[in-house]
């Protein structure tokens, strides 16, 4: 009882001290520094917090000769101007009272947005992107026919992966250089289990040729030793279905399509008008013939 | 005596930016609603100039009105961009070298045909990949960053896998990196061919060309053919090197020696420096670190002396750091290139600018420089620099002699009493450091005499593996024009005998 009676006394003569008594830095401080520094948070020079890592008490010349004579140390940032008129004592004193202000408190680093997030340049759709993208290989591609709905392809491994009715957001990768990842921003409603989905790709590399564009949508063309393949893209906004058509040239066997899932999703197979049913396991087998020309229309 | 007060305040006053009395640089405007962070510049036949974006478009400025058009969307980081002819051209993206055309001639792009993908990439951010630069015969050359263990490398690849020194499944280990980055190596080559220059023919094959990279950010020929690659102090490169790069040989930064055709399996970690530098070919040229480039960039030639003033058969380079652009003079000993780095644009923030990643030259001969940054030091947007017709006074060659320098300049100086020389040398170490200190630095005792335009620096013994500081004094020529460039650094990397004098 009497430890918490000392406390409560200490805390109340602190309070009234401070109270009575401003410290003698505090107004030079407000009058010639506080535009550019604030406490916790970097704006045009460093934080208070920052500033008292650099510069703590034991380094007070090396403060008071950067504050008389400031240069430009930082990227892109503004050189501070010369304070030398406030003279030593009085940035001793701000130096003090910069310090008692960080005492115990840590950097807040602001979450940087997107300054382009609106730009029509990165909001148009259908679009066809290619960057780094979660829960795909390196070399994928994002589909994003409607703000609402998009897909990603695997460059790497010549297929779908999944498909997911949100929005896509490329700004994770773009903003710093590839070390984040793009994603949709919902969950991720229809994933294709691979490993492949077309039977020719079991054995055989995949020898990825690239891509055309139609109003924003891809057509991905690619070999698979004799076996040329083109997989058009097309979506259909009021159905909310995303349909895969292929064509495949120079295959001399049937192919097995597996169209194994996760997701709840309404999956068709079409071959020359007529649908071909998925077995149990969500595959098929197609002839040469029915192979030429088929689609896959997915709505998830 | 007034007039040669007159004459020492006008060279004093010009010496600072020597570089406006012959260039002026402009800006261009921005393309609203554009993270105008530029990855490849390419100008156009018709007086038009591609600019490739950090965000993956393709942008067309047209300086006769100032207009922007798109033309391409939706590439990944693209770090190269050549132009092949009407509505088309090769961009080097991270995962493929692509040929981006307008097949149905409407301005925009609908065929991405990929020139080449033989190549891995583990998903680390580091893995940018450079090019493409264009031989005579129409091959393409890129160039394959190694990854950084400022992370690791994400759960999906592609390519081969290399388990020489840690295993895929540590390498993906993040909840545990800080302890794996260790064995990883503070540059890593996991997949093939990272650390590598790869060549690309017109049939499409990929061959493996030179290996030993670190950060090669840019490649450019010469009119001669030969084949430049600057690239980053780090581990393993003292200072920023410019590589002359041949076929089969190996630069000297150790991670890529794992995809050497038939490498022993060796970790090359653990290989000793002396092993390491026997397998090394030495650099062309060096910036020291902070004082020239700290990130060189692309290099390109030069072009015809009455278009830009500059003369033939050199190289412009840029840098990420400094506000300044780079001319490289080449110097050929044994059949070895080497040669001089000497400041051409010694500029600030407010005119050039630094991030001066890509460049350039316009059928007219202005240079134009497209700028980024991705979160390292570097500028965005892009200038142009145009040339104001009169000829700089400039060290137009500087060749190596058993006893010294010779260094021809472009015209007779003026004031022939007020030109000297000073010397002096350094190397750096080679080992797995981050960078390294100026090594053996010294004060070279020359002689230094004038003929005509000819300055001869003797009284030296160039040794290998030396960097040469020439500081040349301040003199200009019979019109007043000061000299462009007065600090010469030749990179010895082969000494002529005394019988090939």
């Amino acid at each position: 009882m009497r430890f918490f009676l000392t406390l409560l006394t200490f805390f109340g003569a602190s309070a009234i001290s401070q109270a009575s008594e401003p410290h003698p830095g505090e107004k030079p401080f407000q009058m010639n520094c506080m535009a550019c520094h604030q406490v916790q948070t970097g704006l045009v020079g460093p934080s208070l917090v920052e500033i008292s890592k650099l510069y703590p008490l034991k380094n007070q010349k090396d403060f008071l000769e950067w504050s008389k004579n400031p240069q430009q140390k930082r990227q892109g940032a503004i050189e501070m101007p010369s304070m030398a008129h406030l003279g030593d004592d009085v940035l001793s004193s701000i130096q003090e009272y910069m310090l008692l202000k960080a005492e115990g408190k840590k950097e807040i680093k602001p979450k940087p947005t997107d300054p382009f997030k609106d730009s029509p340049a990165y909001t148009k759709f259908p679009r066809t992107e290619r960057l780094y993208i979660e829960e795909s290989g390196p070399a994928s591609i994002a589909i994003l026919p409607a703000a609402d709905f998009g897909a990603v392809w695997d460059a790497g491994q010549g297929r779908l992966r999944y498909i997911s009715k949100s929005r896509f957001d490329s700004w994770p990768d773009w903003e710093k250089g590839g070390r984040g990842q793009g994603k949709f921003l919902g969950t991720i409603d229809y994933r294709e289990l691979g490993p492949h989905l077309l039977s020719i790709a079991k054995d055989t590399e995949l020898d990825f040729k690239g891509y055309r564009l139609k109003e924003g949508l891809p057509t991905f063309i690619y070999n698979y030793g004799p076996v040329s393949v083109t997989e058009a893209y097309g979506y259909n906004s009021e159905a909310g279905t995303l349909t895969r058509s292929f064509n495949l040239e120079g295959l001399s066997d049937a192919l097995t399509l597996a169209l194994k899932h996760e997701g709840q999703a309404e999956v068709t197979l079409e071959s020359a008008g007529e649908q071909i049913p998925l077995s149990e396991d969500s595959s098929a087998i197609l002839s040469p013939e029915q192979a030429a020309a088929f689609s896959i229309t997915v709505r998830p | 005596m007034f007039r040669f007060l007159l004459l020492s305040f006008l060279t004093l006053s010009l010496h600072a930016e020597t570089w406006k009395h012959y260039y002026k640089i402009e800006g261009i405007p921005y393309p609203p609603g554009r993270d105008f962070q530029v990855g490849g510049v390419a100008a156009l036949p018709d007086g038009r100039v591609a600019f490739a974006f950090h965000r993956g478009e393709i942008l067309i400025f047209n300086p006769a009105d100032q207009s922007w058009s798109e033309f391409a969307t939706g590439l990944h980081e693209p770090l190269g961009l050549v132009y092949e002819g009407p509505g088309s051209f090769a961009v080097m993206q991270r995962a493929e070298l692509t040929r981006v055309t307008d097949t149905d001639q409407d301005g925009t792009a609908d065929f991405f045909e990929t020139l080449s993908d033989d190549f891995g990439m583990t998903g680390n951010y580091h893995e940018f990949s450079f090019g493409p630069a264009k031989d005579k015969e129409g091959n393409y050359y890129v160039a394959l960053n190694v990854a950084s263990n400022g992370a690791g490398i994400r759960p999906e690849i592609r390519g081969e896998w290399s388990d020489i020194g840690i295993s895929r499944e540590r390498m993906g280990n993040l909840a545990n990196w800080a302890e794996e980055k260790k064995d990883a190596g503070r540059m890593y080559s996991r997949v093939p061919y990272r650390g590598w220059v790869l060549k690309i023919t017109p049939e499409g094959k990929t061959v493996p060309f030179a290996s030993g990279f670190r950060s090669p950010n840019g490649l450019g020929f010469d009119s001669k053919g030969r084949l430049y690659v600057p690239d980053n102090q780090g581990d393993w490169i003292g200072t920023s090197p410019l590589y002359h790069v041949e076929e089969g040989k190996h630069y000297g930064h150790p991670a890529s020696l794992v995809w050497r055709e038939n490498w022993d399996g060796r970790n090359p970690l653990n290989m000793s420096n002396e092993q390491l530098n026997a397998l090394r070919t030495l650099p062309a040229a060096r910036f020291p670190q902070g004082e020239l480039a700290n990130s060189p960039t692309q290099p390109i030639p030069t072009i015809s002396p009455d278009k830009f003033g500059l003369p033939e058969d050199q190289m412009i380079i840029g840098d990420m750091n400094q506000f300044n652009l780079i001319r490289f003079i080449p110097d050929e000993v044994n059949g070895v290139t080497q040669g001089t780095l000497v400041p051409f644009i010694e500029g600030k923030e407010e005119d050039i600018a630094n991030g001066n990643n890509r460049m350039d030259f316009d059928p007219s001969g202005n240079l134009w420089l497209g700028k980024t940054h991705l979160n390292w030091a570097g500028w965005n947007g892009a200038k142009v620099v145009k040339w104001k017709g009169v000829k700089p006074l400039l060290a137009e060659q500087v060749k190596l002699t058993p006893t010294g320098f010779k260094i021809q300049l472009s015209a007779e100086p003026g004031n022939p009493g007020a030109v000297n020389a000073s010397v002096k040398r350094h190397t750096y170490n080679y080992n797995r450091d981050y960078g390294s200190k100026k090594i053996d630095l010294a004060d070279e005792s020359v002689s230094v005499s004038l003929e005509g335009k000819t300055i001869t620096i003797s009284g030296i013994e160039p040794m290998r593996d030396y960097l040469y500081t020439i500081w040349l004094s301040e003199f200009s020529d019979k019109d007043g024009n000061p000299i462009l460039g007065r600090c010469l650094r030749y990179n010895v990397s082969e000494v002529p005998s005394a019988a090939s004098e």
